[in-house]
């Protein structure tokens, strides 16, 4: 019992990261009809523009764990939310009426530029860096199973960031443009909407979020690559599809799904725990051709 | 009085299909403008170059003498031009009063866009009852309504309405261009792109007839009604 609670939170914790990733893919696709591979590598970014800023608050001898990282945070956010805005402003925008597969591989290649970038520019970047612990690890008892401190203050900031998204795309001025372009493009630009401001809006607003699970990936496993991204990515992209690409709540699905599908595998088959991923990926595309257009479809659902 | 809305000689192609050969109009304020012509003769082509969203190769748009050609659609909407477009456009997966509160999304006072919104809710009841219902739910003719009282919600000098009539029962076509008349008369130019003749004829002040993306034909609406080349561009009688 004690490890199952222990499971479900490690589950729900991957989930919420997962789910971080996956609404940025949906954002995207929402405004623009366009998948952007360069997600998984601007979430590396943030995680190493969280790292930069950590050792940069270090080297001034500030040693305060919650404004350190506060501050990690708000560099992440800042340097994705601009990756954001320029992948959108001078490639993706401009590249609008192309076909769908030149804009995936393009942004596949920015992608890779940006890991590449990070493995040959940073010192020692072809190796995994250990990224600082900034919550406390204090172990807390919950019927009977132990959890960390810092996964559950993990768990409520993901969970947070994902409810502000949500509401801000409801609640506020911005996320009805934003819906509204997702709708339809031209209606809302005869509406008065600024579509291009609100298109890179939305890529800076995705983008950060991606900078927020690249932090939090960092501190939950400490330690970070160059090459977190990619897999993040794939699996955020994954995450989007199955719960319906274009739709947050069906993003948010896709996230948490597939980290429990991970953590079915490893709960059933510890010793085998590698695999997790094969399994998890097998499913979905066995999901796939039952559902193709995702849990949540499209034309059911509420469009971003 | 404000409104008054020119084309002059203005080209536009679809890549290299050639949609609006040199087309002039004159929308005088105050007046209702309308365009007739069969499908396909650029009418729609027309009010797409006008608000932005099919860019102009040549010639000039205008509005109060202000030069629009080289604005982006929204400048242009904030410079007083509004838009029922064809086929309607509510946003379906948001509520009737989301898709009102879109229409004012330029304005930034509070209290200017509620009592726009009251307004709106005033002069369609049926809106106001079903304010939280998603638009993609409604019928034809609420979607009808949806549209022009988002379009209303700009408080436009200059409304732009695309083949209002399309898809509606007799009675629901009849009550809209009623409806049209009365926002004319409450100081609107409208610029009206019609199939309909006889009900766009009756209530218009002033015709242009486009075949082909150029104006073969203009005059008031009675005028039209005996203009040969009106015949020739809805029957291609020669």
């Amino acid at each position: 019992m004690a490890i199952l609670l222990e499971y479900l939170f490690n589950g729900a914790l991957l989930g919420v990261i997962y789910a971080l990733v996956a609404v940025g893919f949906t954002l995207f696709f929402g405004v623009l009809d366009v998948i952007k591979f360069s997600h998984g590598d601007v979430l590396t970014l943030g995680a190493y523009s969280g790292l930069a800023a950590f050792v940069s608050l270090e080297l001034l001898g500030l040693d305060l764990p919650v404004v350190s990282l506060i501050f990690v945070l708000v560099v992440a956010m800042l340097v994705t939310g601009l990756a954001g805005i320029a992948i959108g402003q001078f490639f993706v925008v401009p590249m609008r009426g192309s076909p769908a597969f030149n804009i995936l591989l393009m942004t596949l290649m920015i992608g890779t530029a940006i890991h590449e970038c990070i493995r040959l520019f940073v010192p020692g970047g072809a190796n995994p860096k250990a990224f600082p612990t900034l919550l406390p690890r204090t172990p807390i008892e919950i019927g009977g199973a132990y959890i960390r401190l810092d996964s559950l203050l993990l768990l409520v900031l993901g969970i947070g960031v994902i409810v502000v998204t949500n509401w801000m795309v409801r609640h506020t001025k911005l996320g009805l443009a934003i819906r509204a372009v997702a709708q339809d493009g031209d209606t809302a630009q005869i509406m008065g909407i600024p579509f291009r401001r609100v298109v890179l809006a939305t890529f800076a607003l995705g983008s950060m979020l991606a900078g927020v699970a690249g932090v939090m990936n960092g501190l939950y496993y400490s330690e970070i690559n160059f090459n977190v991204g990619v897999l993040l990515g794939v699996i955020g992209f994954s995450s989007a599809v199955v719960g319906g690409l274009g739709s947050i709540w069906g993003a948010i699905i896709g996230g948490f799904s597939f980290a429990a599908l991970q953590t079915v595998w490893v709960l059933f088959f510890p010793e085998m725990s590698g695999y997790r991923d094969v399994f998890a990926f097998t499913t979905i595309i066995v999901l796939m051709t039952i559902w193709p257009t995702g849990i949540i479809a499209e034309r059911y659902s509420e469009r971003v | 009085m404000s409104g008054h809305l020119t084309t002059d000689q203005i080209i536009a192609a679809y890549g290299s299909a050639r949609v609006l050969s040199g087309v002039s109009i004159n929308a005088k304020p105050g007046a209702i403008t309308s365009i007739l012509g069969a499908n396909g003769a650029g009418k729609t082509s027309l009010i797409r170059a006008i608000l932005g969203l099919l860019p102009t190769s040549k010639g000039r748009i205008e509005l109060d003498g202000e030069i629009l050609s080289d604005l982006s659609p929204h400048a242009r909407v904030a410079r007083g031009l509004g838009c029922v477009p064809e086929g309607r456009k509510v946003f379906p997966k948001m509520t009737v009063e989301e898709n009102l509160r879109v229409g004012a999304y330029l304005s930034n006072d509070k209290d200017l866009v509620e009592g726009r919104l009251q307004k709106v809710y005033q002069t369609f009841p049926r809106l106001n009852e079903r304010k939280q219902q998603f638009a993609g739910t409604m019928s034809g003719g609420e979607q009808a309504m949806v549209s022009i009282g988002r379009a209303l919600m700009s408080e436009p000098r200059v409304l732009l309405i695309d083949e209002p009539s399309l898809g509606l029962s007799p009675a629901l076509v009849r009550e809209s261009f009623a409806l049209i008349r009365d926002i004319n008369r409450s100081g609107v130019s409208i610029l009206l792109v019609e199939q309909n003749v006889q009900q766009t004829l009756a209530i218009a002040d002033y015709g242009y007839v486009i075949s082909q993306g150029t104006v073969v034909a203009q005059g008031t609406s009675e005028e039209l009604q005996n203009d040969p080349e009106m015949k020739k561009a809805y029957f291609g009688i020669r």
